[in-house]
C-alpha cells in the first residue's frame, strides 16, 4: 500500500534521511523505532507531504507521492495525526472533526453517520463536541487529532509520537485506540519513543539510525533483541 | 449638542466603510499572515467602475454595483493567482512587497482606464435628511450603516456557520493542521483575497456615493483600513469593525473641534503612537512582525 524506496530527504542544507526504504500493507502497524534525530519524523514528513523528497520514490497504492500536497494526500486516504496535534484551537470539538472530512465534501447525512462512528470510538470527544478544542486536556486533545483525521476514512494514519505528554493510563488507551483502528482495515505508521508499547501493538518494526534503516524485522523480534531493548528500549527484553 | 451629533454621524458613516476595509485586511492576514498593500486600490477599482457605468451606460444601479465589486474580486483573485502564488519564499516579507508592486501598477491602470480627474455617483438613496437633535442625518448614511451592518452580520454567520468559513478559521489557528485535514491554504488564501476584494469593492462603492474619488484615492483609505485593523488588535474581526468605528469617529471629532486640516494627521499619527505603545491593538490581536 505505502512504499517508500530509497528515499533521500531532509530541510534546507541539511540532509536527514539517507537513502530510506519501507512498506507497510494494508491494515497493518508499522512502528518506526529510533533515538532523537535518527529521521523518525522526517520519515512522516516524507509521507505526508510536509518534507521534499529530493531522491527516491514515495507511492502510496502505486500513486507517485512526489507532487502531491499534504491536502491532496488527505483526499487520496492518508490520515495524519501530527506531532504537537495540531487542532483548531478556536473552534469546538465538533467543528474540528467535521473539518477532517473537508477534502470529501459529504452530504449532511454521511458527515453525521461518520461523526457518529467516530463517537463510538471515543466517546468522551461526544460529550466534550461543544467545547473549545484549546480547552481539552492532554488525552482528549490526542482523542481529537485521532479523532479528526479518522473523519477522512483513511487508508493509512500517520502518528508521530502519540503518547507524547500523556498519563501512563492514557498511553495505554490510545495504543488500544490503534489496535481497534487495525480491526476496521487502518493501516498505522507510527513514530514512538514509548517504543516498547509502539512495538507490542505493530506487526513490523524499523530501526533507524542517524536517517538509516538498520534493522526491518517483525516487531515481536525486535521486542525479544536484547541489542535493540538496551538501545531504544529502555529496559529487559520482554 | 447639534455639532457633537452631526460629527457622530460623519464618524459613523466613514468608520464603517473603514471597517469593511479594515476587515478585508483581517481576513487575508488571518488566513495567510500577509497583508496585502493593494487593499485601498482594490477600493479604487470597484468605486471608480460604478461611477464610470452610471456615467457611461443606462445600466440599473443594482446591477452597477453588482459588476463594480466583481471588478474588486476580479482583480483580488487575479493578484492572488498570477503574484502571490508564485512568490517560492517561506517568508512573508516578499509576498508583502509583491502586493506592494501590486498597488502601484493597479494605481497607473486606474489613471489610465478612469481617467485623471476625481469621479462622483449620486447619493444612493434620494431623500430629505431627518433632523436628530438639530444634526442632519442622511438617508445615505443611514443606508451605508445598514449594508455594513448585514456585511458584518452574513460575514460573522459565513465564519460560524459554513464549512469554508470554519476551514478558514481553521487556516487561521494552524495551517499545518489545515493541511494535513485535506484543507488547501493557498485554495483558502484565494478566497480570502477574493471576499476581501468584495468588501473593497463595496467600500469602493459606498464611498464613491457620499464623496468624490480619484486613481490615487484609495491608497489612503487603504491604509486607514489597516489603522483600524491594527487598532483593534489584528487578526479579530470584532476588532476590526470596532477599530473602524472608532477611526472615523477620532476623525469627525478631530476634523470637527480641532480642524478638517488634520483629519488624515489624527489617524496615521494614531497608527505611529499605537505601533510604539500598544502594537497588539485595543483589544489584543497579532503583532505584525518579519
Amino acid at each position: 500500500m505505502l512504499e517508500l524506496r530509497d528515499v533521500t530527504a531532509g530541510y534546507g542544507p541539511t540532509e536527514v534521511l539517507h537513502g530510506i526504504s519501507l512498506t507497510v500493507g494494508p491494515g497493518e502497524i508499522v512502528t518506526l523505532v529510533g533515538s532523537n534525530g535518527a529521521g523518525k519524523t522526517t520519515t512522516l514528513g516524507v509521507v505526508g507531504g510536509r518534507v521534499q523528497v529530493r531522491a527516491g520514490d514515495v507511492r502510496f497504492d502505486g500513486v507517485d507521492l512526489r507532487r502531491k500536497r499534504p491536502d491532496q494526500r488527505a483526499a487520496l486516504g492518508i490520515g495524519q495525526v501530527p506531532e504537537g496535534r495540531r487542532l483548531f484551537n478556536s473552534l469546538s470539538v465538533r467543528d474540528n472533526l467535521v473539518l477532517g472530512g473537508f477534502a470529501h465534501r459529504r452530504r449532511r447525512a454521511e458527515a453525521k453517520a461518520k461523526l457518529a462512528e467516530v463517537f463510538e470510538l471515543f466517546p468522551i470527544l461526544e460529550e466534550r463536541a461543544g467545547a473549545e478544542a484549546r480547552t481539552l486536556s492532554g488525552g482528549e486533545a490526542q482523542q481529537l487529532a485521532i479523532g479528526r483525521a479518522l473523519m477522512a476514512s483513511p487508508r493509512l494514519i500517520l502518528l508521530d509520537e502519540p503518547s507524547l505528554g500523556l498519563a501512563p493510563r492514557m498511553v495505554g488507551r490510545v495504543f488500544d485506540t490503534l489496535r481497534r483502528l487495525q480491526e476496521r482495515g487502518v493501516a498505522v505508521l507510527v513514530a514512538e519513543q514509548n517504543a516498547m508499547q509502539a512495538l507490542a501493538v505493530a506487526q513490523e518494526g524499523y530501526v533507524l539510525v542517524r536517517g538509516r534503516v538498520t534493522m526491518r524485522d517483525a516487531a515481536a523480534n525486535l521486542r525479544d533483541n536484547p541489542e535493540i531493548v538496551s538501545t531504544y528500549l529502555g529496559g529487559v527484553a520482554a | 449638542m447639534s455639532s457633537f451629533t452631526q460629527y457622530l454621524f460623519a464618524g459613523l458613516s466613514n468608520g464603517a466603510i473603514y471597517a469593511l476595509i479594515a476587515i478585508g485586511w483581517v481576513l487575508i492576514f488571518n488566513v495567510s499572515g500577509v497583508l496585502n498593500l493593494a487593499q485601498g486600490e482594490l477600493l479604487m477599482v470597484g468605486g471608480l467602475t460604478f461611477a464610470w457605468l452610471a456615467a457611461e451606460t443606462d445600466m440599473p444601479v443594482i446591477a452597477g454595483i453588482v459588476l463594480a465589486i466583481g471588478a474588486s474580486v476580479g482583480v483580488a483573485v487575479v493578484l492572488d493567482v498570477v503574484a502571490v502564488r508564485r512568490v517560492k519564499s517561506p517568508e512573508v516579507v516578499p509576498v508583502i512587497l509583491v502586493t506592494l508592486g501590486a498597488s502601484f501598477v493597479l494605481r497607473e491602470l486606474g489613471r489610465i482606464v478612469f481617467g485623471a480627474d476625481a469621479l462622483r455617483h449620486g447619493y444612493l438613496i434620494d431623500g430629505d435628511p431627518i433632523m436628530i437633535f438639530g444634526a442632519a442625518l442622511l438617508p445615505q448614511a443611514v443606508l451605508t450603516w445598514v449594508i455594513v451592518g448585514v456585511v458584518v452580520g452574513l460575514l460573522a454567520l459565513f465564519f460560524r456557520r459554513t464549512v469554508f468559513g470554519k476551514a478558514m478559521v481553521a487556516c487561521s489557528d494552524d495551517p499545518v493542521g489545515a493541511q494535513a485535514s485535506g484543507i488547501s491554504p493557498s485554495r483558502m488564501r484565494t478566497i480570502a483575497f477574493g471576499i476581501s476584494g468584495a468588501l473593497a469593492g463595496l467600500g469602493g462603492v459606498l464611498i464613491i456615493s457620499l464623496t468624490s474619488l480619484s486613481w490615487d484615492g484609495g491608497t489612503m483609505i487603504g491604509l486607514k483600513g489597516f489603522i483600524a485593523a491594527v487598532f483593534g488588535g489584528l487578526g479579530r474581526y470584532e476588532g476590526a469593525v470596532a477599530g473602524g468605528l472608532a477611526l472615523g469617529m477620532l476623525e469627525a471629532f478631530g476634523a470637527g473641534y480641532v480642524s478638517s486640516a488634520y483629519k488624515d494627521v489624527f489617524s496615521l499619527g494614531l497608527l505611529v503612537v499605537l505601533l510604539l505603545l500598544r502594537p497588539q491593538g485595543l483589544l489584543g490581536g497579532r503583532v505584525v512582525t518579519t
